[in-house]
C-alpha cells in the first residue's frame, strides 16, 4: 500500500509538474518579450509590485531617440523592435444633419429648437442639456445675404449676417441673424451654438444646405460632433511582424514605410482647402468611445415666429427663444460610433485641418489601505483649449472635458509661421478585432489597438455599468485613455515637427516593444536569454526595460472617484501585467514537488517501519522460541530483516503493477524508470525500517520474547468507566501506541505541511491569470497527496489498533461474556483509537507547524488553518479506522476466543 | 457514558432466587477442517431446577465446556432449545443477550481476569458500563471479602496466585446478583487443596444466595459435593444421578 501510494504520488507529482511546465512554456511568450520605455516612466508603484500598468502608453509622448532605437536594433538577440511614437490627440468634427421634416405642422411659419443631451460612461454621466440652435421654416420666400452675388461686407466684431424674409403682406423682415465672427467666449464650453439658426423657405428647400445634405425636400439643422483621436506613428514593417497589423486592414491599404506627408498644392476647385500637408494614416474602424447624443426636437409656440421677425441680434434672439416653452416632438439618438463613421469618410476624403493637438499626462495613484488604487483628480484650465485659428478663441472642446479629469492636458498649438497646414488622410482602415488573439494567460497590454480592460469590481459597480466594461470617452483627461485610433508612419513625423515646433523632435518614440530571437532550451534558459537581451538594452540605452515574457495579466482594483456629472464612484478591475510570473511559478512548483517527494518518502517509510515493528512484535513468541532453540542473534537479525525486505519486494512489485495500471488508466506522463524505481525504493525503505525491530528482536532475551506482548501496567489506576479502560489498555503497550501515534503524527504533519505549502503556493502564484490557471492545474495532485497522507496515517493507526485488539481478543470476549453489550466493547476499541488519534493528530499538527514555520516563516495566517484542518482530519480518520477495527471485534466467536487463550 | 445504558433491568439486591435451566434435545456440532465434524453436544435434554448444584463430569473432550457455553449464551446450539427462567435464549437481541448474561455468572478454567485491572476493578468490570441500584465498589469489596481476598483488593492479577485469581473470578461472577453460576473447571488449574477451597467458597455462596450452580469438573470430590452429577460422553448424557 505504501509503495503504491509512493509510486502513484511520485507519478502524479511529476505529471503535474510537467503539466505546469508545459503550461508555463506555452504561455511564456506574449506578443513581445521586452517593453522599453523612456527613462523614469516606470512608476514607483510598478517598480515595487513588479507590475506593468494597463495604460502604460498613456502619458508617454516621446522620450526615446531614434538613435536609441537604432541601438536597440543592433543588440544581438533582438529579432524585432517595434516602436510607437505617440503624437497626441487631434479633434475631428463632423456635422450630423438632424432631419425635422416629420415634425413640421401645417402652420405657415414655425420655429423648432434642437437640444443635445450627451451621456457617457454607460449612461452614468449625463451632461447638462445644451441648445444646438433653432430651425425656422416658413412659406415665405427667404433670401440669404451670403448668397447675394457681388456683395462685399466690411467685417467688424459685431457684423451680423442675416436672411431676408418677404412676409405675405410684402413687408421685408430680417431673420436668422448670425455674427460673422462668433464673439470671443469666456469658456470653450459656453452655449454659443444656441445662436445657430437654420432657416428654410418651403418655396426653395435647398436654400440653407449644410455640409452633409439633407435629402431633397427635407428640412432640419445640424449637430456638430467633435471627438478626440489619438494619433501615433509606427513602423509598418515592425508592426506587421509583431502583430500582423496589415492583416487587420479592412479597406484601403496598409501603411508603407515610405508613406510620409504629401504636399498638396492649391486646388482649382473653389471651396477646397488651401495648400496643405497631407499625412497618410491608417484609421481604426472602432473608436472604442462610449458617448451618446440624444437630440430633442421641440416645437416653440407661435409667438416665437414673432420674436424671429423682430430683427434681434443673434445672442438676443437666442436668449428670447430660450424663454419660450418648448414642446418636445421628436428624439434622435446618435452614438459616437455612428458619428465616427462619418468622420472616417471625411478622413478618406478631405479632412479638416489640424491646427492643434494635445498630449495627456499619466495618472498618478494613491494606494488605499486595502490595496486599491485611487487615481488622483487633476484640473485642467480652460486655456488648454485655446485656439490660434478659430475666431472665438477656443477649440471646439467636447463637453466631456468638463467632467472630472485624471490627466494633465498639454496643448500643442500650430505656429502661425509654418507655411503649410496639416490634414490627415486615411489610406486605409483596420479592424482591431481582426488582430490575432494572444493567450489570455500571457496577454500583455496591447493598447496600440485595444482600449484598457476595465470592469466593475463589486456588485454595485457592475450593476451601475450594466455588466459592461467601462470605455474611454471624449474626455482626453479621463481615467481611461483610448488606444491610438489613427496610425501613421515614423516617416510622417517631420510634418508634425514642422508644423508644431513644440513636438519632441529629438526623441519622438514613446515605447519600443522587443521580441527576442534564437531562443532555445528550457523555460528558465529562454527567460535567461531574454533577460540578457533586456540587460543589454538597458546598458546600451539607459532606458527603462521591463521583461514581459513570462508575465501574466493580473487584476488591480481601481477606486474611481465620482464624476462631476452624475457618475457614482466606481470600484473597477483593471487588467495589469505581473512580470516574472513564469519564474515564480516554476520555482514554486519545483519547490513544492521536492517537498512533496520528501514528505511522501517520510510518510511511506514510517508506514513501513510501523508495519515491520508490528510484524516483529507479533512474532515475539516465535522469535523467542528460535532463541531458546539456540539460533544465534545474527541469524535472527538476518531472518527478520530478510523477511521485512521480502515484504518490501512484494509490496514494491505490487505497487509497480498497480501504479502502471493507474498511470495507464489516468494517462499520467511518467518516465518508466521512475516507476521501476519503486521496487528498489520499497525494498530499501522496508530494510531501513526493519533494521530497528530486527535489532531489537535479535537482542531480546529469550524469555522476554516469550513473555506476552501485552503487559500489565506497573502502577494500576482505578478503572470505573469505558474511557478509563481504553486509556489503561493504551498504557499496556505504550511503545506500540506511541509508534502508531507517531505514524499518524507524521501523516498529519505531512498533511499540515502540504496544506500550508499549497496555501503558500497559491498565494505566491495567484494574482495573475497564469498563476490561477496553474494553481488549478496542480489542485488534483494536492488533493491526492493530502488524502494519501491521511490514509497512510490512518492505516498505521488501524494496523496497530487491529494487532492490539487481536491480541486482547479474549479480554473483549470476557467482557462480552460478563454482560457487556457489543456497543460497549466497540467503545473501548474506538476510545483506544481516539487516544492514538488525539495524540498523533496533536503531535502531527505541532510538528507540521514547526516544519512550516521553518520552511515558510512563522506566518500564522498561513499556518493555523492547515494545522487545524490536518488535526481535525486526523481525528476523524482515526475514529473511522477504529470503528472499522471495532466492527471486526463484533464478529468474535466468544466460546472459541475464550478457549483459544 | 455508562449511565445512559442503565435502563436495562437489573436484579435487585434482594433477588437471591436461583434460575431454572431447561435443555431440550440440544445438539452442537463443530466442523473442523475438511469435512471432519465433531458432535460436541448430542441431543442433550436436561432440566435443572432453581437452586440446584449440578456437577458435569466426563472425559476430556466429552462436551462439558460446550454445554456450559451453550447455556451461557456464548455459543448457539445447532438444534434444540435452551430456556433459562423460562426464557428461550436462542432469539435474543444484543441488549437482551447482554442482560441475560448479567443474570449468569461465569467462572472460567483459565480465570480470564483483565490483566490491566486490579482485583477490585476486575470484580467491577461487568458493571462498568451500567448504572446499578447498589453501590458497585462497596459490593465488590464485600464480594472480595466473601471470597477471602479483603487484603488483595489493589493487587493486579499478575500479583495473585492461581487460587486467588480464581476467587477474584468468582467474585466477578457474583457482582450482578446472578441467579445461576456456570463454572468451567474452576479448579482445573489449581492444586487439590486450593481447588477444594474454591469449591467450598462456591458452595457456600450458592447456599447463601440460593443460586443455581453448574460446575464442569474432573474432580470426583467436587462432584460428590453437588446435589446432582451428570456424566457426559461424546456429547451425550450417559449418567444422571438425579
Ligand atoms: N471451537 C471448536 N472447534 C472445533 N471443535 C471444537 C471446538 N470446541 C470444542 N471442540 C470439540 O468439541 C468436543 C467437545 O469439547 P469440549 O471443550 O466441550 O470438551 P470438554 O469436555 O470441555 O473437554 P476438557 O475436559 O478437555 O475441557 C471436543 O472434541 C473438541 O475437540
Ligand atoms: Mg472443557
Amino acid at each position: 500500500m505504501a509503495s503504491v501510494s509512493f509510486s502513484l504520488l511520485t507519478a502524479a507529482t511529476t505529471t503535474s509538474t510537467a503539466q505546469v511546465q508545459g503550461t508555463v512554456a506555452r504561455n511564456l511568450r506574449p506578443a513581445y518579450d521586452i517593453l522599453v520605455r523612456p527613462p523614469g516612466s516606470t512608476t514607483p508603484l510598478e517598480a515595487s509590485k513588479g507590475l506593468v500598468r494597463d495604460n502604460y502608453l498613456s502619458g508617454i509622448f516621446g522620450g526615446i531617440t531614434l538613435q536609441q532605437y537604432a541601438q536597440i536594433l543592433k543588440i544581438p538577440g533582438v529579432q524585432l523592435a517595434a516602436p510607437i511614437a505617440m503624437i497626441g490627440y487631434v479633434l475631428q468634427g463632423v456635422q450630423i444633419p438632424i432631419d425635422v421634416t416629420n415634425v413640421l405642422t401645417p402652420a405657415a411659419s414655425q420655429v423648432l429648437t434642437l437640444t443635445d443631451n450627451r451621456t457617457t460612461d454607460r449612461g452614468l454621466t449625463r451632461f447638462p442639456p445644451s441648445s444646438i440652435g433653432y430651425v425656422y421654416v416658413t412659406d415665405d420666400p427667404l433670401q440669404s445675404q451670403a448668397l447675394k452675388p457681388g456683395t462685399s461686407i466690411t467685417v467688424t466684431p459685431t457684423t451680423v449676417i442675416e436672411s431676408t424674409e418677404v412676409l405675405p403682406n410684402g413687408q421685408k423682415v430680417t431673420v436668422c441673424p448670425s455674427y460673422f465672427h462668433v464673439p470671443n467666449l469666456t469658456s470653450p464650453f459656453a452655449d454659443y451654438q444656441a445662436q445657430n439658426g437654420y432657416c428654410w423657405s418651403r418655396r426653395d428647400l435647398t436654400a440653407n444646405a449644410g455640409p452633409v445634405q439633407l435629402p431633397p425636400g427635407h428640412v432640419g439643422g445640424y449637430l456638430d460632433v467633435v471627438l478626440p483621436f489619438l494619433v501615433a506613428a509606427i513602423d509598418p514593417v515592425a508592426e506587421q511582424q509583431l502583430v500582423g497589423l496589415g492583416n487587420a486592414v479592412t479597406s484601403g491599404r496598409y501603411l508603407r514605410p515610405t508613406d510620409s506627408a504629401v504636399a498638396i498644392g492649391a486646388q482649382p476647385i473653389p471651396g477646397s482647402l488651401a495648400p496643405h500637408l497631407q499625412v497618410p494614416v491608417l484609421a481604426t474602424t472602432n473608436p472604442f468611445v462610449d458617448d451618446t447624443d440624444q437630440i430633442t426636437v421641440s416645437r416653440l409656440p407661435a409667438a416665437a415666429v414673432a420674436l424671429l421677425h423682430q430683427g434681434l441680434l443673434p445672442d438676443q434672439l437666442a436668449a428670447a427663444l430660450a424663454k419660450e416653452t418648448p414642446i418636445p416632438a421628436e428624439r434622435v439618438t446618435l452614438t459616437a460610433q455612428e458619428a465616427y463613421q462619418q468622420i472616417l469618410q471625411q478622413l478618406s476624403n478631405s479632412a479638416p485641418l489640424v491646427d492643434a493637438y494635445w498630449t495627456s499626462g499619466p495618472t498618478t495613484y494613491r494606494q488605499l489601505s486595502g490595496g486599491d488604487l485611487a487615481p488622483l483628480p487633476v484640473t485642467n484650465s480652460n486655456s488648454v483649449w485655446t485656439s490660434s485659428v478659430l475666431s472665438n478663441g477656443f477649440e471646439a472642446a467636447p463637453i466631456d472635458s468638463t467632467d472630472l479629469g485624471f490627466r494633465q492636458l498639454n496643448e500643442q498649438l500650430r505656429t502661425n509661421t509654418s507655411p503649410q497646414l496639416l490634414t490627415l488622410h486615411a489610406v486605409g482602415e483596420f479592424d482591431p478585432s481582426k488582430l490575432p488573439g494572444f493567450s489570455a494567460l500571457s496577454q500583455v497590454p496591447l493598447e496600440t489597438y485595444y482600449p484598457p480592460q476595465v470592469t466593475g469590481a463589486d456588485a454595485a459597480s457592475q450593476k451601475a455599468l450594466g455588466n459592461q466594461p467601462l470605455l474611454p470617452n471624449a474626455n482626453m483627461a479621463g481615467y481611461l485613455q483610448q488606444p491610438p485610433l489613427i496610425l501613421t508612419t515614423l516617416s510622417a513625423l517631420p510634418a508634425f515637427e514642422q508644423d508644431f515646433p513644440t513636438v519632441n523632435a529629438t526623441a519622438p518614440i514613446s515605447v519600443v516593444r522587443v521580441r527576442v530571437g534564437g531562443l532555445h532550451g528550457s523555460v528558465r534558459q529562454q527567460l535567461a536569454q531574454i533577460g540578457q537581451v533586456a540587460a543589454a538594452i538597458r546598458q546600451a540605452t539607459g532606458l527603462d526595460v521591463d521583461i514581459t515574457a513570462g508575465s501574466s495579466p493580473t487584476t488591480e482594483t481601481i477606486a474611481l472617484p465620482a464624476g462631476s456629472d452624475g457618475r457614482p464612484a466606481l470600484t473597477l478591475n483593471e487588467s495589469w501585467v505581473r512580470k516574472a510570473v513564469a519564474l515564480v511559478i516554476l520555482n514554486a512548483v519545483d519547490g513544492k514537488s521536492l517537498a512533496l517527494f520528501v514528505l511522501i518518502l517520510i510518510v511511506c517509510g514510517f508506514f513501513l517501519a510501523n508495519a515491520a515493528f508490528a510484524a516483529v512484535r507479533a512474532r515475539r513468541t516465535e522469535i523467542g522460541v528460535l532463541r531458546c532453540l539456540g539460533w544465534p542473534r545474527r541469524m535472527i537479525f538476518m531472518f527478520i530483516l530478510g523477511e521485512v525486505m521480502l515484504t518490501g519486494l512484494v509490496a514494491g512489485i505490487l505497487g509497480t503493477g498497480v501504479s502502471a495500471l493507474l498511470i495507464a488508466l489516468l494517462r499520467l506522463e511518467v518516465p518508466w524508470w521512475r516507476v521501476g524505481l519503486v521496487i528498489p525504493v520499497a525494498m530499501l525503505l522496508a530494510g531501513l525500517s526493519g533494521l530497528v525491530p530486527a535489532l531489537l528482536a535479535a537482542h531480546a532475551q529469550p524469555l522476554d520474547a516469550v513473555a506476552p506482548a501485552v503487559r500489565a501496567p506497573r502502577r494500576p489506576h482505578p478503572v470505573r468507566h469505558i474511557a478509563g479502560l481504553a486509556l489503561v489498555n493504551l498504557g499496556r503497550a505504550p511503545a506500540r501506541a506511541a509508534l502508531a501515534a507517531a505514524a499518524l503524527a507524521v501523516g498529519i504533519a505531512a498533511l499540515t505541511v502540504l496544506l500550508a505549502l499549497n496555501l503558500a503556493f497559491d498565494q505566491g502564484v495567484v494574482g495573475s491569470a497564469l498563476g490561477g490557471f496553474v494553481a488549478n492545474q496542480v489542485r488534483a495532485v494536492d488533493y491526492l497527496s493530502a488524502s494519501l497522507a491521511i490514509v497512510l496515517g490512518a492505516a498505521s493507526v488501524a494496523d496497530v489498533l487491529y494487532i492490539n485488539l487481536r491480541e486482547r481478543a479474549s479480554e473483549f470476549a470476557v467482557l462480552t461474556a460478563v454482560g457487556w453489550r457489543r456497543g460497549h466493547v466497540a467503545r473501548v476499541a474506538i476510545g483506544e483509537g481516539l487516544g492514538i488519534g488525539l495524540a498523533g493528530s496533536l503531535g502531527g499538527a505541532v510538528l507540521g507547524l514547526a516544519v512550516v514555520a521553518i520552511l515558510l516563516g512563522p506566518d500564522l495566517s498561513l499556518i493555523a488553518a492547515p494545522a487545524a484542518a490536518a488535526f481535525v482530519a486526523g481525528i476523524v480518520v482515526t475514529i473511522v479506522a477504529a470503528s472499522i477495527v471495532a466492527a471486526t471485534l463484533q464478529r468474535l466467536p466468544l466460546a472459541a476466543t475464550l478457549a483459544e487463550d | 457514558m455508562a449511565a445512559r445504558d442503565s435502563k436495562s433491568s437489573h436484579p435487585s439486591r434482594g433477588d437471591h432466587q436461583g434460575l431454572g435451566v431447561s435443555l431440550t434435545a440440544v445438539s452442537k456440532t463443530y466442523r473442523s477442517g475438511v469435512g471432519e465434524s465433531v458432535q460436541a453436544v448430542d441431543a442433550v435434554t436436561l432440566d435443572i431446577p432453581p437452586g440446584q448444584s449440578l456437577a458435569i463430569t466426563g472425559r476430556s473432550g466429552s462436551g462439558k465446556s460446550t454445554l456450559l457455553h451453550l447455556i451461557g449464551a456464548m455459543d448457539v446450539p445447532d438444534e434444540g432449545r435452551i430456556t433459562i427462567d423460562g426464557m428461550n435464549i436462542a432469539r435474543l437481541r444484543d441488549s437482551e443477550r447482554a442482560a441475560l448474561r448479567r443474570r449468569i455468572g461465569f467462572v472460567f478454567q483459565r480465570f480470564h481476569l483483565l490483566p490491566a485491572l486490579t482485583a477490585l476493578d476486575n470484580v467491577l468490570a461487568p458493571v462498568i458500563p451500567y448504572r446499578t441500584d447498589f453501590d458497585k465498589v462497596t459490593r465488590a469489596r464485600d464480594l472480595l471479602g466473601a471470597v477471602g481476598l479483603a487484603d488483595r483488593v489493589k493487587h493486579l492479577p499478575s500479583q495473585l496466585s492461581g487460587g486467588e485469581q480464581q476467587r477474584v473470578a468468582i467474585a466477578r461472577a457474583l457482582i450482578n446478583h446472578p441467579g445461576i453460576v456456570l463454572a468451567d473447571e474452576p479448579t482445573g488449574n489449581l492444586d487439590t487443596h486450593t481447588g477444594a477451597e474454591i469449591v467450598a467458597v462456591l458452595d457456600r455462596l450458592r447456599i447463601e444466595r440460593g443460586l443455581t450452580l453448574l460446575v464442569a469438573t474432573h474432580d470426583a470430590s467436587i462432584a460428590a459435593s453437588c446435589d446432582r452429577t451428570l456424566v457426559l460422553s461424546d456429547g451425550r448424557i450417559v449418567s444422571d444421578s438425579d
